[in-house]
């Protein structure tokens, strides 16, 4: 009872039309609304991290101000110590002469070695500083143990450089009597003169050399 | 939306279109070329609308066959060999299995129905198929006159359907639980005034016998006559009820069984043309003669029309989601705008500040690690002063003990400290060095202090205890914390070789070394 239906397809030929326009009108409408979504949400988010970057460079200038404010006058008096930028040895050792002959130190042997990186624990951010250590080995000829402690401490609280004693040998010289204008006690010290350059200084003053 | 139903008769063809409005009837073309001619020139200005057609013919025959009970494609197989077998000269060919037997092997008790005269419908479905006119299918009035089984009420088994149509005639459709078993269509002919309830009656009598040879009624069995009439025919049968004695006659109005149905039928309305074609076009299964190649328009139709349905789905999604979308990117320009006022308010302040610091040649984070990194160099440098004011207090009490050196030397107690490993401290005492590395967290200050007693009287057992006394003296010294005689002037542990000698003149240097271990102090002692 039931035959085959052939279709009519030149009668669908304007539906199918139809159906492609729809298909390529819709298509167009979507994509331009999801272009024009896209551009809209990608504006947003543009004046989003602006706002954000805004606001960040905004609580540094604060904290900057804070810093400037609060330690500027410290690092211009740790630059002029010579604890920033190229070590001033000179000053060191003429600190170091007038440190002597200030403390009653009677004489006075000193060898610093070359400059070497110093690593701080990681705890401590150097920002773009480098800190540099140059070892000092210091003898020196006193009358009494009192002269060399005081010369110690008069060179910690001295306005150039930043020095630390690592550690000292006291050795009693001569007999067990304390002979006057005699050097009655030598110390073998080492010390520790420390500055900072930034790190980017470095590489520059390299390739100029080179 | 929009369709034609033709109710086609013998004599000719009534045309009703269904629309919004409802069912209206469009026009009467007679069935010959005249009327055909009319009729195709009506299609045009109706255009190409869906088309249902509702037969009434004296040559649409009935046959009930017992046929063996089968299921699915083999059913239908078989339905059709056997159709094609009784009505060879037709494709208006229709089955369907009305019931079983009760006996036997229950057999499918199978109506089969076709119109035996194709030219009759042939030439109506010439001219819609040369205007591609889409036939959604072909229907009977006998077959439709199921339909009314519901509405009437027709609670018994055996009723007798008799319906008249204008054109068509006194149609007597016998149905056995409500499904059609046979159908008979007597033509008008022209009657005298009064004597339509007689006719009736005659017609039904001569059916009540044919019915009773098909054997579908027994001689003595009752049969309910259900007639549907209106307006003054159905007055003139009310008026001789006296006729109408040998079965269960029921009388209904059209226009009242009309309005049940939800059709809308004039008041005074004689006949059921309309009421069938209301029923046709109200739905349901539209068609059952029609073979497949012509309803192929009306396929065609329909996928046009769901190919237009698809299209405007398809624009009207796009829409939504193009609205969808473009709602989204009109509120984030909106609070991209707002946005962009909040940084132009925000630049405004950030340029007042900058504007007001000074102008350094450094940048605050340089500042400031510049400054902690001194601060934490100089937090931890210590100075050999508050040791050595502690082994000065230890050695107040015993004056015997001579001093000959001090190794002192500052642990920073951190991972700090030159990047080259080589450099190491210049203590020379091992022991010392092992326990700085035990405790490296803390920041604490060493020393070793070397000596001998002095003057010694070769009495080891009292300069051991003076060296031990010297010992306790320190640890009671404030920050001391760990006090250790590293060597003393006779080595009496049971591990080594003890010498010596007594009774000369001339006595060893007693010498000793102390570790101390001190705590970081920050205060001053000078």
């Amino acid at each position: 009872m039931k035959k085959s239906c052939d279709l009519d397809l030149s009668a669908l030929r304007t539906s199918l039309l139809w159906l492609l326009g729809a298909v390529i009108v819709a298509s167009l409408l979507i994509a331009s609304s999801l272009h024009f979504r896209a551009a809209m949400e990608n504006e947003k988010r543009a004046q989003d991290s602006r706002l954000q970057a805004l606001v960040r460079n905004y609580q540094d200038l604060v904290e900057a101000e804070r810093i400037i404010e609060t330690l500027f006058g410290r690092y211009r008096k740790l630059e002029a110590r010579g604890f920033i930028g190229e070590e001033p040895r000179l000053q060191w050792l003429e600190t170091l002469r007038r440190m002597g002959e200030e403390n009653g130190i009677l004489a006075m042997e000193y060898r610093l070695h070359e400059q070497r990186p110093y690593s701080l624990p990681p705890a401590v951010d150097s920002g773009s500083y480098q800190v540099y250590a140059s070892a000092m080995d210091l003898q020196v000829d006193a009358l009494h143990e009192g002269d060399l402690l005081l010369f110690l401490d008069h060179l910690h609280g001295q306005e150039s450089g930043l020095v630390v004693v690592d550690g000292c040998t006291l050795r009693r010289q001569g007999g067990d009597e304390v002979l006057p204008g005699a050097a009655n006690v030598r110390a073998a010290c080492k010390l520790s003169w420390f500055s900072i350059r930034v790190q980017d200084d470095d590489a520059m003053g390299g390739e100029e050399f080179m | 939306m929009t369709q034609l139903i033709l109710h086609i008769s013998a004599q000719g063809m009534t045309a009703f279109e269904q629309d919004g409005r409802g069912l209206h009837e469009t026009g009467w073309f007679p069935a010959d070329k005249t009327g055909l001619e009319t009729f195709a020139a009506a299609l045009n200005t109706l255009g190409r609308v869906p088309v249902g057609i509702l037969t009434d013919f004296i040559e649409e025959e009935f046959r009930v066959e017992s046929l063996p009970h089968v299921r699915g494609r083999d059913r239908v197989a078989l339905h059709q060999r056997h159709a094609a077998r009784l009505f060879r000269a037709t494709d208006f060919q229709y089955s369907r299995v009305v019931g079983r037997q009760q006996t036997q092997r229950r057999d499918d008790l199978v109506l089969f129905s076709a119109l035996a005269n194709p030219d009759l419908i042939g030439r109506w479905l010439a001219v819609l198929d040369t205007r591609k006119i889409p036939l959604a299918g072909i229907h009977s009035v006998a077959m439709l006159s199921e339909r009314l089984v519901k509405p009437l009420d027709l609670a018994e088994a055996k009723v007798l359907l008799v319906t008249h149509n204008r054109n068509g005639g006194l149609r007597q459709t016998y149905l056995e639980q409500g499904k059609v078993r046979f159908s008979r269509l007597s033509p008008e002919h022209g009657r005298p005034s009064g004597a339509y309830a007689r006719h009736i009656a005659g017609e039904i009598s001569k059916t009540r016998r044919y019915l009773g040879s098909l054997q579908f009624l027994t001689p003595d069995e009752k049969l309910a006559v259900c007639i549907i009439s209106g307006g003054s025919l159905l007055a003139e049968l009310e008026s001789c009820q006296d006729e109408r004695l040998a079965d269960r006659y029921q009388i209904h109005d059209v226009a009242g069984l009309a309005a049940k149905l939800g059709c809308h039928v004039a008041e005074n309305e004689a006949f059921c043309d309309r009421l069938f074609a209301s029923l046709l076009a109200g739905g349901g299964k539209p068609n059952l003669y029609a073979a497949p190649a012509h309803l192929r328009h009306y396929q065609t139709y329909r996928l046009r029309k769901g190919l237009h349905a698809t299209s405007l789905a398809t624009v009207c999604a796009a829409l939504l989601w193009s609205g969808i979308n473009v709602s989204d990117g009109l509120i984030f320009r909106e609070r991209g705008m707002q946005t962009a006022l909040l940084a132009q308010q925000a630049q405004a302040r950030y340029d007042a500040m900058a504007g007001r610091l000074p102008d350094i040649p450094v940048n605050a984070g340089d500042i400031a690690a510049a400054v902690r990194v001194a601060g934490y160099i100089e937090a931890w440098r210590s100075q050999p002063g508050p040791l050595l004011m502690n082994i000065s207090r230890g050695l107040g009490r015993h004056a015997n003990l001579q001093v000959n050196e001090i190794a002192w030397r500052s642990d920073p107690g951190d991972d700090a400290g030159v990047d080259d490993a080589a450099e190491e401290s210049g203590l020379e005492d091992e022991a010392l060095e092992s326990e700085a590395a035990g405790d490296a967290r803390e920041k604490v200050q060493y020393a070793v202090v070397k000596g001998k007693i002095e003057p010694f009287d070769g009495n080891y057992l009292r300069a051991h205890r003076d060296i031990e006394s010297f010992a306790r003296a320190l640890r009671g010294q404030p920050q001391i914390s760990e006090v250790e005689i590293l060597t003393l002037p006779l080595n009496v542990s049971q591990a080594a070789t003890v010498e010596g000698q007594f009774g000369r003149q001339q006595v060893e240097d007693a010498k000793f070394s102390v570790g101390i271990k001190m705590r970081r102090d920050d205060e001053k002692v000078l």
